[in-house]
């Protein structure tokens, strides 16, 4: 069975797991760590840098490193909450055609699934390290309040990494599948909480006979760990400014500083009670020299500075809970999912809502990995008994005349499940006609997110409202949308022609996935390079060592030819190194090992003899 | 959004029925599923008659959904069966739906004519019945705690007492009071309910007397006399008899010349504390804003007889 991995790609962290052997793992990174920090950077000398090596540089290169990308992805650039992180991010965004975000890394501008696609790509050389064999196949979970344009670019960013999404899957579900994987006896109904880096998720399910069932899901798609970072981050810039005039937010690096200690206190202040925060020559200013930040923040302040964001989630949970139907005595289990969940505040929160301690059984930052592996596992194995249902998020339909939305797939609704709209012309001899799709839940059309426009082109010519034609509206396990329609009176498939589409063309992606080929070649021969390289010198070492034995004594008349050979084929080697010749130096090396081998054995024999 | 680019000639070769691994008896079932020109129920969606419970209702659609979900054959060839077992998933979804809540099924079974046995009719009828005879139960048990003189209600009024009693402990006060109305409704007669009921009333004005008292205090303080006023006549109403309040009010009165109601709330906090000097005192500058001269002079005269060394009553006494 080819290996197939699960990836919990996040706004701050990505964790990579497998099930091998039957057994759900997670995967560490080749720098032996867990967690994979989701942070891109392009370094000053040009390199790709991911991971922890780029948020290592993230303080001193501010402008090149991009951060929460999961932010951006699947949005157009017009869009009211992409402004709002504009401001705050530290890197540019710029709109590319078709209202695409693109960020600016040096000369070069890399759409959202692109940037995604290197922490993929990253991940799949992790896995591959591990596994020992080619990675190709790969179950990546999004936040379940994900809408299509999200799930598709997601799955661009695998196709440009060079992994076939095999499926997406939301992130609480993925949480509950790593909690009843291998109890096949389990029957409850849970609760999944999920608070993460960028994104709040919440959903209710029912656990029966290896069914895993969603009942109702809700979320919301800007509330996470960074949110709390930020009211600390304000809350230590508002004083510094007040009392130095300086605003230290304009300056990229000391925000870069400050968002860091920000996170490392507020993650400090799940453990110990008050904690100090300390950034030495923060800012400057001419008259006084160099400024300093120095605070000390208690638990209580960070809990009332974030108050509002924690009862945020709880009036989701309330939401949910009542569209499921189910009320919170109902529930045998309640999973804390996500970094953020870590905090006390919230955990009590949850507590005191759902009168139940949270449940201890899944490893809040792991388990949605694990849980997109035992998916990945689950599809390709044939006697899997375990199923998952999920739903969809948000209502899908059409506008209507006067600019209303008319729901055709109402959210909640278990998928893969398909729906049928009838289409009457309007007009006689109507030969075209164009149908806007959206996702929503506002009764107002232009309030809801654009799927997209098509047009119904070639209707058969008739007196108006005698031709009808069926289309339908497919959503798939993915929670991805198709469109199709029919004319129903000669039952010929009627043709559609998008006009207006969200995400990367397929050429877009076409385009990037040949770019990451070639980045990956490059950084192949790369690392092939240094091995040849570091094998090359070590053996001219060893010949400087042999040097006197070969051209003094017995054995330098003997030798002649084979010491000139010898002679040009290092003085090549080091041409070749010069010259970064990966393939001509691997033969150089080899050549050299030979001979090595031969003259040493020369020279025992010679020693052998002479004693 | 993916947008199926159909043309009008779409069978492609993959599409050619027979080329699948599914399952012959899978194809089976999915091809019995589909009849054109007859109306398949949703009993039928999930292989049941009308008859059946609710738990069975849950394992027929546990079952078919591992059965016909798409994933279960996940990698498989399916050809012609792939968008069948999706749209055959679709259904047993939409039966479970439908099926699995009383009310959405009685509403379903209500609108079946065709196709429907006498058995089934018949389980769908007592269905109706055993729900309606639910429902006149759950309705007689909310009559019987509201109508009932029994032991059942004098019981749920104790166990009121009781909860209204940790309340108050707890501080909870307000709660309290409405666990206690809520008891003395249900037991008039027990009068260890009312008389606490009572005292928790009176507490409960005092307190807010209390409150109002402070505030007024506060704003006379700050020389804000016409709210002072305002909130002393204000703590009045919660608390009558409350000396203070009705010095207060009368004080800030006679600061705002309002005398004829100063003149009334002094001679009230008089008659409820004779021994203060502050209720004749003020009465008197009531009677003097009033222009009742002789009869300030007597407040005065008797001010002077309790409190000999009242200078300001002196002052008074000597300027008339």
């Amino acid at each position: 069975m080819d290996p197939v991995i699960g990836i919990d790609l996040g706004t701050t962290n990505s964790v990579l797991a497998a099930v091998i052997d039957g057994v759900p793992t997670v995967i560490p990174n080749r720098s032996g760590y867990r967690l994979t920090p989701s942070i891109v950077a392009i370094a000053k000398n040009g390199k790709r840098l991911v991971g922890s090596l780029a948020k290592r540089q993230a303080v001193t290169n501010a402008d090149n490193t991009v951060t929460a990308a999961k932010r951006l992805i699947g949005r157009k650039f017009s869009q009211g909450a992409v402004q709002q992180l504009l401001t705050i991010l530290p890197y540019r965004v710029v709109a590319a055609a078709n209202d695409e975000p693109r960020i600016q890394l040096g000369e070069h501008g890399f759409s959202v699934p692109e940037i995604s696609a290197m922490v993929l790509t990253e991940l799949k050389l992790d896995a591959e390290a591990y596994l020992q064999t080619p990675v190709t196949k790969a179950v990546v979970t999004v936040p379940a309040h994900f809408t299509d344009a999200q799930r598709q670019a997601t799955r661009d960013a695998g196709r440009i990494a060079g992994l076939e999404v095999i499926r997406i899957i939301n992130e609480p579900t993925s949480a509950a599948l790593a909690y009843g994987h291998g109890k096949p006896q389990l029957d409850r109904k849970i609760a999944v909480f999920d608070l993460g880096g960028g994104t709040f998720d919440f959903s209710v399910l029912r656990v029966q006979k290896g069914v895993f069932e969603v009942i109702a899901t809700g979320g919301d798609t800007a509330l996470g760990g960074e949110d709390f970072d930020r009211r600390v981050v304000e809350w230590l810039v508002g004083p510094f400014s007040k009392e130095h005039g300086i605003d230290l937010r304009s300056d990229k690096m000391a925000l870069q500083r400050l968002r860091d200690a920000a996170e490392k206190s507020k993650c400090e202040l799940s453990a110990v009670k008050t904690t100090e925060i300390n950034l030495p020559f923060i800012s400057a200013k001419p008259t006084t020299g160099p400024l300093h930040l120095r605070s000390i923040i208690g638990r209580d302040t960070l809990e009332q500075l974030t108050e509002d964001l924690v009862n945020r989630t709880l009036d989701v949970c309330r939401r949910v809970l009542s569209e499921a139907r189910v009320s919170p005595s109902e529930l045998e289990d309640v999973l804390l999912v996500g970094g953020q969940a870590r905090m006390p505040r919230v955990q009590e929160a949850v507590k005191l809502l759902f009168a139940r301690e949270p449940s201890r059984q899944v490893h809040p930052e792991e388990a949605v990995a694990l849980g997109a592996a035992i998916q990945g596992a689950a599809l390709l194995d044939e006697k899997q008994e375990m199923l998952l249902l999920d739903v969809t998020p948000h209502s899908l339909g059409i506008e209507i005349a006067g600019g209303y939305f008319q729901k055709i797939i109402a959210r909640n609704t278990t998928v893969p499940t398909s729906a049928h709209h009838l289409f009457t012309t309007v007009k006689d001899k109507q030969q075209n006609a164009k149908i806007t799709v959206l996702q929503g839940e506002s009764e107002l059309a232009p309030q809801n997110e654009l799927l997209g426009e098509f047009m119904l082109t070639g209707i058969r010519q008739a007196p108006r409202g005698e031709t009808e034609i069926d289309v339908i509206f497919d959503i798939s396990a993915d929670g991805i949308v198709s469109v199709s329609a029919l004319d129903v009176a000669t039952g010929l498939r009627q043709s559609i022609t998008v006009t207006a589409r969200a995400g990367l063309s397929e050429e877009d992606v076409k385009k990037a996935t040949q770019a990451n080929d070639d980045w990956l070649t490059t950084q192949k021969t790369d690392v092939e390079f240094e091995e040849r390289k570091y094998k090359a010198l070590a053996l001219f070492k060893q010949f400087d060592e042999l040097w006197p034995k070969l051209t003094t004594g017995p054995l330098a008349e003997s030798l002649g030819e084979a010491m000139t050979r010898l002679q040009t084929t290092l003085a090549n080697a080091r041409v070749q190194i010069e010259a970064r010749e990966t393939q001509a130096l691997g033969g150089s090396v080899e050549t050299l090992e030979r001979m090595l081998t031969v003259f040493r054995g020369a020279l025992d024999r010679i020693g052998a003899g002479s004693r | 959004m993916r947008y199926a680019m159909l043309h009008k000639s779409d069978a492609s070769p993959d599409s050619e029925a027979g080329d699948t691994d599914l399952p012959v008896d899978v194809q089976i079932e999915l091809l019995a599923l589909q009849q054109p020109g007859r109306a398949i129920s949703h009993y039928e969606v999930l292989g049941l008659d009308a008859t059946a419970d609710p738990i069975a209702i849950r394992s027929a659609y546990l079952a078919r959904s591992k059965r016909f979900h798409p994933d279960a054959w996940y990698g498989k060839k399916l050809a012609q069966f792939g968008p069948l077992l999706a749209d055959t998933f679709r259904r047993v979804s939409e039966a479970h739906a439908v099926l699995s809540e009383a009310e959405s099924r009685a509403t379903y079974d209500a609108s079946r004519t065709s196709g429907v046995s006498a058995k089934e009719r018949t389980a769908v009828t007592a269905r109706a019945e055993v729900r309606a005879e639910e429902d006149r139960r759950a309705d007689e048990r909310r009559r019987r705690v509201f109508h009932t003189k029994g032991f059942a209600r004098l019981g749920a009024a104790r166990k009121l007492f009781e909860d209204a009693q940790a309340l108050e402990e707890r501080g909870e006060r307000g709660l309290a009071l409405q666990a206690l109305k809520a008891a003395r409704d249900l037991d008039p007669t027990r009068k260890e309910i009312a008389a606490r009921l009572g005292e928790l009333e009176l507490l409960a004005v005092k307190s807010r007397a209390q409150q109002m008292l402070a505030r007024a205090r506060a704003e006379e303080q700050q020389g804000d006399a016409s709210a002072a006023l305002v909130s002393y006549q204000a703590a009045m109403r919660h608390d009558p008899a409350s000396v203070t309040a009705l010095l207060g009010a009368a004080r800030a009165a006679v600061h705002e010349h309002d005398f004829a109601n100063a003149a009334a709330w002094a001679a009230k906090a008089v008659e409820y504390a004779p021994k203060a000097a502050e209720g004749r005192l003020l009465l008197a500058r009531a009677q003097i804003g009033l222009s009742q001269k002789a009869l300030a002079k007597a407040t005065l005269a008797q001010l002077l007889a309790q409190h000999p060394d009242q200078k300001e009553a002196r002052a008074l006494l000597k300027s008339l």
